[in-house]
């Protein structure tokens, strides 16, 4: 593996990442210089350095391996988290160490739980900033470079395959560079007529822009305290939830459909599956609450329903009640929405309903085959039949999927949670949700648990936005040779 | 088009290469050292700041308590003793008139703090006292005292010796005598006034050492100046570690190994006749070097 080459490509990813620290550094200075401007500027300016300092000595390489493309995306990936810290590092308030790597990479990996106590008192520019991790989390750190930066010949399609969700590439029937350009444009658009449709229904810019940037990334940070509680108001919930269920499409299916091609939205059966589980679940829950008496009128009770579940399974983690208070049949059905999220191809994160209907369908087929050994059964999805190693690679990651959630969950009750809070925490951060259960509900943060547990979670967080396989690959260096 | 612009920015001199990378160290390290050096400032204008607000902290505290005392002891000659009256009477005035302007001046200073409430005790308390200094010099509280006189338990004791034995014999005041107004004044001293007197050089500690005063925000702010005054140097010295890292590891791979394979190649070459081949990537001078020997060798042949 040449590493003067992973480096160098690193860095092509830090200079994007500097840039928007400096249009943070603009909020900044468009809010009176406020006091985010000095952290935001000077971190822009080491993260550019870091950045252009490899492209002095190593020149362009036209091919990348596939160990160098991980290693890039892996790398990438981390040193924005680290990088994403300054920011935070530098102005302080609340943020120690290690508060600022969590709100960092909860950022990125667009998670969007959160430390912070007090998020109002923070400074415009820094708001902004964290808003922009979130959104550049969204369609993956790499993702953006690729578009940003189009010397990259046929580097581009190995950088492109190792960042999109390994079933998402079935999906999409173009090349590479085509791929690349699809999600920037869906992600662009989408984002810009959320913030204009959240500005017409009152936000201001500002605000507006920040929320639209964290729905579209299915991130779920607010600018409020109360998140958007804060605004009690109808159309608003009802733009984010359109802007979250459409985040948590995926984004070929949307191109398809704006396009009018054929395999759009009306035609995808994940997408059926995707909308019709959210419907379900949002009605089941809203029956529950009401017949609880935990709100007054079913209209009610369905308007909380349907905006957390939308949040929840977009991974946007958005919140408009306290779920804590919630009945025992709404924890367990959005504990299994924040088990499956969006569809494979989108900004969410979690197993993806993709996995969810092609593990079903290979549950069906074993016990068919249980019942007539010769039989010979083929798994489709949306017309495409998926071949074996599909099938092994998404029964490998629920396997992992699950794996991963009993020592997550082992290890917060090692460090005094209750087990509510540690596996909803686990599943939380692994899926990229954000808020869970118990001391870690909706309206409620990180901030209380113990450092060692923050680090799990952003640990968490990352395997869960590589994809398991992406990020554990770093740890079996002989791999690396 | 896109390939003009990117030519301009590919670098292929060793010299250029070496001090852009110098220059890239530096400009960091000026970055930070500037943010620093700003943020430095700021501490500094932050302490002194506090030691002026610390100053003026104590200056109030130390007026409040003079006027306390002032006025106490005034009360105490007055009261116990019975001297000089006229003198001491003036003396409490000042005292009482002190006390109400310092504690104004307390008001005043932390009605801009985050607990505009907190001098409210204070007040509250030299109201207290004050009104009761007042009530003494009006001969309100004198007037008081020998109406109750004729409670037994307010007579004068006194030993006297009668026929070689010492006796004690109890003085039935006269409302028209001096001795059990002072008696029981002294009586009201302590159980009265002295109270109140407590009680306000306490509220006077609490005001002092309070995280009310102006003290607390700014003791708040110079930390949070510090440490934006530390944290930008210790994330540059950081990432200047990271980038002489690269710079070593990039210079192994970049100069040292190829003038290593070059020389291999070369020595390869004139002991065996092998073929020069070193396999190097770069496109600075030390491909021009390699591209020169090949060019050589080949004349030679």
């Amino acid at each position: 593996m040449r590493l003067d080459v992973v480096i160098r490509y690193i860095g092509m990813v830090l200079q994007f990442i500097a840039a928007f620290m400096l249009a943070a550094a603009g909020v900044s200075m468009h809010n009176d210089f406020d006091s985010g401007f000095y952290p935001l500027l000077l971190s822009a300016l080491i993260t550019a350095s870091l950045g252009l300092f490899p492209m002095i000595f190593v020149d362009r390489s036209e091919e990348i391996k596939t160990k160098e493309g991980y290693a890039i995306v892996v790398g990438s990936w981390l040193v924005a988290c680290i990088v994403g810290t300054f920011p935070y590092l530098i102005w302080g308030g609340e943020f120690s160490a290690m508060n600022a790597w969590f709100e960092s990479v909860s950022g990125f990996t667009t998670t969007g739980a959160s430390i912070l106590n007090d998020i109002e008192s923070l400074p415009q520019g820094l708001l902004f900033w964290r808003s922009a991790t979130a959104w550049i989390g969204g369609v993956g750190v790499v993702m953006f470079a690729l578009v940003i930066l189009p010397s990259m010949g046929h580097s581009r399609h190995m950088l492109s395959s190792q960042e999109l969700s390994s079933i998402a590439k079935d999906n999409f029937h173009y090349r590479s560079k085509v791929i690349i350009r699809i999600l920037i444009f869906v992600y662009l658009s989408l984002t810009i007529c959320t913030a204009l449709l959240l500005r017409y229904e009152g936000m201001s810019w500002y605000d507006a822009i920040n929320h639209a940037m964290s729905t579209c990334g299915t991130c779920g940070f607010s600018t409020k305290n109360s998140s958007i509680a804060f605004y009690d108001n109808l159309n608003i919930e009802i733009i984010l939830i359109v802007a979250m269920v459409l985040s948590g499409m995926h984004f070929g299916v949307l191109y398809a459909t704006i396009t009018g091609r054929r395999n759009n939205i009306f035609r995808s059966e994940i997408i059926r599956v995707y909308l019709g589980m959210m419907a379900i679940i949002s009605i089941i829950i809203a029956i529950s609450l009401f017949s609880d008496n935990i709100y007054d009128s079913f209209g009610e009770a369905l308007r909380h329903a349907t905006f957390q579940v939308a949040s929840i399974t977009t991974t946007s983690g958005f919140a408009t009640a306290d779920t804590n208070t919630w009945t025992p049949i709404a924890v367990i059905l959005l504990i299994f929405c924040m088990v499956v999220c969006g569809c494979a191809g989108s900004t969410s994160g979690g197993l993806k309903v993709d996995r969810l209907v092609i593990s079903a369908k290979v549950i069906r087929n074993r016990i068919k085959i249980q019942q007539h050994p010769n039989a010979v059964l083929r798994v489709k999805v949306g017309g495409v039949v998926q071949d074996n190693a599909t099938q092994s690679l998404v029964t490998t990651f629920v396997i992992a999927y699950i794996l991963l959630t009993l020592i997550g969950t082992f290890v917060y009750t090692l460090f005094g949670c209750d087990l509510e809070t540690g596996f909803t925490a686990t599943i939380a951060c692994m899926s990229n949700v954000g808020p869970g259960f118990g001391d870690v509900g909706s309206l409620d943060n990180y901030s209380n648990l113990p450092a060692a547990l923050k680090f799990t979670s952003t640990a968490l967080m990352l395997i869960g936005r590589l994809e398991i396989f992406g990020f554990l690959q770093i740890f079996f260096l002989n791999s690396w040779k | 088009m896109w390939n003009k612009i990117r030519s301009l920015f590919e670098i292929h001199s060793l010299t250029t290469r070496v001090r852009l990378a110098f220059l890239s160290i530096i400009l960091l390290l000026l970055f930070s050292g500037i943010m620093s050096l700003q943020e430095l400032e700021r501490v500094s204008a932050d302490t002194e700041e506090i030691l002026m607000a610390s100053k003026s902290n104590a200056d109030l505290a130390g007026d409040m308590l003079d006027a306390l005392n002032k006025q106490n002891n005034a009360i105490v000659y007055m009261a116990i003793e019975g001297e000089g009256i006229e003198h001491h009477r003036k003396s409490c005035e000042e005292g009482i008139s002190e006390l109400y302007k310092t504690t104004l001046r307390a008001q005043e200073i932390v009605q801009n703090t985050e607990t505009p409430d907190a001098a409210d005790e204070l007040i509250a308390c030299a109201n207290r006292l004050n009104n009761l200094s007042m009530m003494f010099l009006n001969g309100e509280v004198e007037n008081e005292l020998i109406a109750k006189v004729d409670n037994p338990d307010d007579f004068m004791a006194e030993t006297i010796e009668v026929d070689g034995e010492l006796v004690t014999k109890l003085i039935t005041p006269s409302p028209t005598t001096n001795i059990p107004t002072r008696y029981s004044a002294h009586k009201w001293y302590i159980e009265t006034y002295q109270a109140e007197y407590l009680n306000m050089s306490s509220e006077i500690t609490k005001y002092m050492t309070g995280s009310h005063t102006t003290l607390g925000p700014e003791v708040n702010n110079l930390s949070h100046t510090a440490r934006r005054a530390v944290t930008p140097v210790s994330i540059t010295l950081i990432v200047i570690i990271a980038i002489v890292l690269m710079f070593h590891f990039f210079f192994m791979v970049y100069i040292v190994k190829p003038i290593q394979r070059i020389d291999r190649s070369l020595g390869a070459y004139l002991t065996y006749k092998m073929p020069f081949d070193d396999g190097i990537r770069s496109r600075d001078e030390i491909r021009g070097v390699r591209d020169k020997i090949a060019a050589l060798i080949s004349k030679i042949r």
